[in-house]
């Protein structure tokens, strides 16, 4: 509440009062009555300013607007800039003359123009109003936590801080398929083009004309062509051709490796984007689109179908998917305490308070007897009360020979200095002073350093997590204790606020963590499970990094080759890192780079690290190739996206699969 | 085109960038900043004519300098420089020990006109430098205890002042003299009473004279004012606690509230949680040691 200023001019008004009324109010009484005077100003400065925060920070109310377009919505789309509105306003009849107040910014969202901090007079009946311009470069969910509001007196004595919390969340849509949607929308032949563009030459009940025959009892009258059969003298029959929809099933990966990356630009985010292009261009041929995503243990899918409805929820669920974040197993339990605790304090100001979220000093003691030899150090300090109870009650041969080497030892010790019996009890009594200065020492050490600060934090972090989960007094020692809990406590809240946290991606033994080699199974599953549901020839796309799996891949293999056994195509699109060049290019640069000279350290280092890069960059392309050759064998094409791909190119691609060229 | 216009030097009148708020020009270029600049400056003339009639040159000039230099460079630290240096020259007003002892200081100091303008000039001045350090310098302080790497000070923009904010300074420093008076009236016309059920009582006429070094049996002039201003000060913020303190918890929210509560039950039974957590914490041990033996000799790596 008193910032460093107001300390100082404290403790000068209680030195002026002190020495101003004791020492010298014969010499002058100005001192004192400046003191006085002083005090009753900061008193009186400090009253206000409890008042405002008391009365009027507390009824705050803040509301806030997100227009895109024009009007407010409930969603954005991403890549198109929208305007945050906010408002606050005070219930209390008391204004505040400075305040600052800060709209915290979503993390996947850039700022594009205005100010998310205003400061101002909060006047009683005025209602303050700022407004900032946001765009949100990828999919994903947008959460604005809440508004930060800082209190502080004019003259810089008192200061507060609070935080209204009023969590929102707005998805942020894939960007409607431009180029290939509108396109495919201007082109149509009528307004109400017929379900799926594609023909299917046999008879049906679609409107383009297949064939003539010759009439059969039992055909409707109305499909007997009149003409004809006026010209052939018999009746004629009308076949039309029967217009077949292609259903298309998107299967997107979620798995962990996918969340790699930094916030908005992770593989999944890529193709998630790539899958709503694909969505809407399929959509805007009347086909019918699922999506079904995956991880290593669950799918979560939606048959296809082609309402405006469907499409929507599709768009929310990539957009969902597009925010998930890999998870927090492996990471070390100070790492996320380091991400999470100014987090919570930032959020929860009032719950990490040091006053409320209490860290007593008991608890920073580091217990002896935790450890087997702790045991040895309490027997030192027991040592002559077990003595005293041995002499008094156990058998002479137990306690003799040692109190007699004492002894011993207290006699030869006195030929040098001091006397016999208290050179005995100074013997009797120095494990007791050194047993106790140990256990002192090792316990005492826990009140300072590094595991003291960690230790006070995690305890802060876990008790704001089990009031948020109810889990009470017993669940805050469960999240100190158990790293696995804490850690998946963690991810979550850091899942929950959208805050990255950098997670190893190898193991102890050297192995990449995000392999996910499940998902392999979760995968093939999902594919048997549309495949044995799919009424005619559909096409899967899976939008999966599946190039890590080498022999994993088999259930997969296995599944492709059900699905092409049945006529249906598969597509598998795998995400391609940034930072590996493709293979032709790859191949091209290796053979044009030259060979470098020098011997160097900074060379040697140099060329080291080029190597690695050039070995791990060759291993990725192996992989890739393995992985297209093993899915070419069953039929699948593999085809890559880089960041550069255009979904265009995903779609002239689906259209080859479909052996049909599109209508453009 | 634009050759064809021809400016004198006389024409440009008014620079439309303001100047940067470090400078010395930013303090006289808006007029509300002006304000509190040109108040600070009248109240350290006043203070040093007052000085100066105290027969205090020295001290009158030297926080002139040190008031008029702190308020134009925008020094933090000088407002309690002025003040110890006026509490010296007050004590002290030709500069060393010792000083002119007066021993009816205390009965004629009550609500002396001299007195109530230099304390005055001293709280404007205060509040006037503090205030403009508010503007230009840091206006609300760093959000960790020490500044982090890139953090800008937060300056409170010249738009936030409110019209009469000045007015309303002058208005409590006015009160606060007032007070502060009534306050020291109080303090020396009352004794402590240590043994009574009330223990204050109305001192005899005089008896912060007679009574100066006297501490046989009674109190001492000084001691008793210790005591009353301690009391006073004491009462004063116990009664403030205790409605502010109370105001708090009414306001208090569900968050707050429940980690509080749950804190306390935490502090009472976080031995026993600990116990219990260490048991869990070995059990769990041993049976993942057992599950990685009972594990054939090649995986057990890997389950790791």
């Amino acid at each position: 509440m008193l910032t460093a200023r107001g300390w100082w001019f404290l403790a000068i008004i209680a030195f002026l009062i002190v020495l101003g009324a004791m020492v010298v109010p014969f010499f002058s009484v100005v001192p004192a009555l400046l003191g006085l005077t002083l005090l009753a100003w900061f008193s009186v400065e400090w009253v206000l300013f409890q008042i405002r925060v008391n009365a009027s920070v507390a009824r705050l109310r803040i509301v806030r607007r997100v227009v895109q377009g024009g009007r407010d919505v409930p969603m954005v789309w991403s890549g198109l800039a929208f305007d945050v509105r906010l408002s606050a306003r005070s219930e209390a009849a008391l204004g505040i003359p400075f305040l600052v107040l800060e709209d915290r910014l979503p993390m996947v969202a850039e700022r594009e123009g205005g100010d998310n901090q205003l400061a101002a007079i909060l006047e009683p009946d005025e209602a303050l109003r700022w407004q900032y311009t946001l765009r949100a470069p990828t999919p994903g969910v947008l959460r604005f936590e809440g508004v930060r509001v800082r209190l502080a007196d004019l003259q810089g004595f008192f200061y507060h801080t609070r935080f209204l919390r009023e969590s929102t969340e707005y998805l942020v849509l894939p960007p409607l398929a431009d180029e290939e949607g509108r396109q495919r929308a201007t082109k149509r032949f009528n307004t109400l083009p017929p379900p799926g563009g594609h023909r299917f030459r046999r008879a049906g009940s679609g409107s383009e004309l297949l064939n003539l025959r010759d009439y059969q009892p039992g055909d409707p009258p109305k499909m007997i062509a009149w003409r004809p059969s006026a010209r052939r003298d018999s009746l004629i029959t009308k076949e039309f051709e029967s217009d077949v929809p292609v259903r298309c099933v998107l299967f997107l990966d979620t798995s962990d490796g996918m969340r790699l990356g930094p916030p908005g630009n992770t593989p999944l985010a890529r193709m998630a984007a790539v899958a709503s292009g694909i969505s809407q261009a399929a959509a805007g041929n009347r086909d019918l689109v699922g999506l079904t995503t995956f991880d290593t243990e669950t799918t979560k899918g939606s048959n296809p179908a082609r309402t405006k409805l469907h499409m929507i929820n599709l768009m929310r669920q990539l957009a969902e998917v597009a925010a998930l974040q890999p998870g927090t197993a492996g990471v070390p339990p100070e790492e996320l305490t380091r991400r999470a605790y100014p987090l919570a304090h930032e959020l929860y100001p009032e719950a990490m308070n040091k006053k409320t979220n209490r860290m007593p000093l008991g608890r920073l003691w580091i217990p002896l007897l935790d450890k087997w030899w702790g045991f040895i150090v309490l027997f030192a300090v027991l040592y002559p009360t077990l003595m005293g109870a041995a002499v008094f009650n156990a058998p002479k041969f137990i306690w003799r020979p040692w109190i007699e080497f004492m002894a011993y030892l207290a006699e030869q010790i006195t030929r040098n200095k001091g006397k016999t019996w208290i050179n005995f009890l100074i013997l009797s009594f120095l494990p007791v002073l050194l047993g106790g200065l140990f256990w002192l020492i090792y316990g005492i050490r826990g009140w300072f350093g590094n595991r003291a600060r960690q230790l006070t934090r995690r305890k802060r972090v876990s008790a704001l997590f089990a009031v948020q989960d109810g889990t009470g007094s017993a669940g805050v020692e469960r999240l100190i204790h158990d790293d696995e809990a804490y850690g998946k406590r963690v991810g979550q809240f850091l899942q929950e606020h959208q805050l990255r946290c950098p997670v190893p991606l190898y193991d102890s033994q050297g192995h990449y963590r995000f392999r996910c080699a499940e998902k392999s199974r979760v995968l093939a599953s999902a594919l048997i499970r549309s495949v044995s549901r799919a009424r005619d020839n559909e096409l899967y796309v899976v939008l999966a990094d599946l190039i890590e799996l080498g022999d994993d891949l088999a259930p997969l293999v296995k599944a492709a080759r059900v699905a092409r056994s049945r006529h249906h195509q598969l597509l598998v699109i795998v995400p391609w890192p940034a930072d590996v060049p493709p293979l032709d290019e790859a191949d091209a640069k290796l053979a044009a780079e030259p060979r470098r000279k020098g011997s160097g350290p900074k060379n040697r280092r140099t060329g080291l690290m080029s190597v690695v890069q050039a070995s791990l960059t060759r291993q990725y392309h192996d992989s890739f190739r393995k992985l297209r050759r093993t899915l070419g064998q069953v039929g699948a094409t593999v085809v890559r996206v880089n960041e550069g791909d255009p979904v265009r190119l995903v779609l002239d691609r689906l259209d080859r699969l479909r052996g049909l060229r599109s209508r453009r | 085109m634009s050759d064809d216009i021809e400016l004198d030097d006389d024409d440009i009148t008014l620079d439309a960038k303001p100047p940067h708020r470090d400078s010395i020009q930013w303090l006289f270029y808006d007029p509300r900043v002006r304000n509190y600049v040109f108040a600070g400056f009248a109240a350290i003339a006043m203070m040093f004519v007052i000085l100066f009639s105290f027969g205090s040159l020295p001290g009158a000039a030297m926080i002139v300098l040190l008031g008029v230099a702190g308020l134009l460079l925008r020094w933090t630290g000088t407002p309690p420089l002025v003040l110890m240096i006026l509490f010296w020259f007050l004590a002290f007003p030709y500069g060393l020990p010792p000083g002119y002892e007066d021993r009816y200081e205390i009965v004629n100091g009550r609500f002396r006109i001299a007195d109530m303008m230099l304390v005055f000039s001293v709280l404007v001045y205060v509040a006037c430098h503090y205030r403009v350090l508010g503007l230009s310098h840091q206006a609300l302080p760093f959000d960790g205890p020490t500044k982090r790497k890139g953090e800008k000070p937060y300056r409170r923009p010249v738009d936030v002042i409110r019209a009469g904010e000045l007015a309303r300074l002058l208005m409590f420093a006015g009160g606060a003299v007032l007070v502060g008076q009534f306050v020291w009236l109080f303090v020396t016309i009352v004794e402590a009473d240590p043994g009574s059920f009330v223990p204050l009582k109305f001192a005899e006429q005089g008896w912060s004279v007679t009574r100066r070094n006297e501490p046989n049996d009674r109190l001492s002039a000084g001691v008793s004012r210790f005591i009353v201003l301690t009391g006073l000060l004491f009462f004063t913020v116990l009664l403030a606690r205790l409605i502010f303190g109370y105001w708090r918890l009414r306001q208090m929210g569900p968050v707050e509230a429940r980690i509080i509560l749950q804190d306390e039950g935490w502090n009472e039974a976080r031995r026993e949680q600990m116990r219990i957590e260490k048991w869990r914490s070995w059990a769990r041990e041993q049976h993942e040691s057992a599950a990685q033996q009972k594990l054939p000799r090649g995986r057990r790596g890997e389950s790791s």
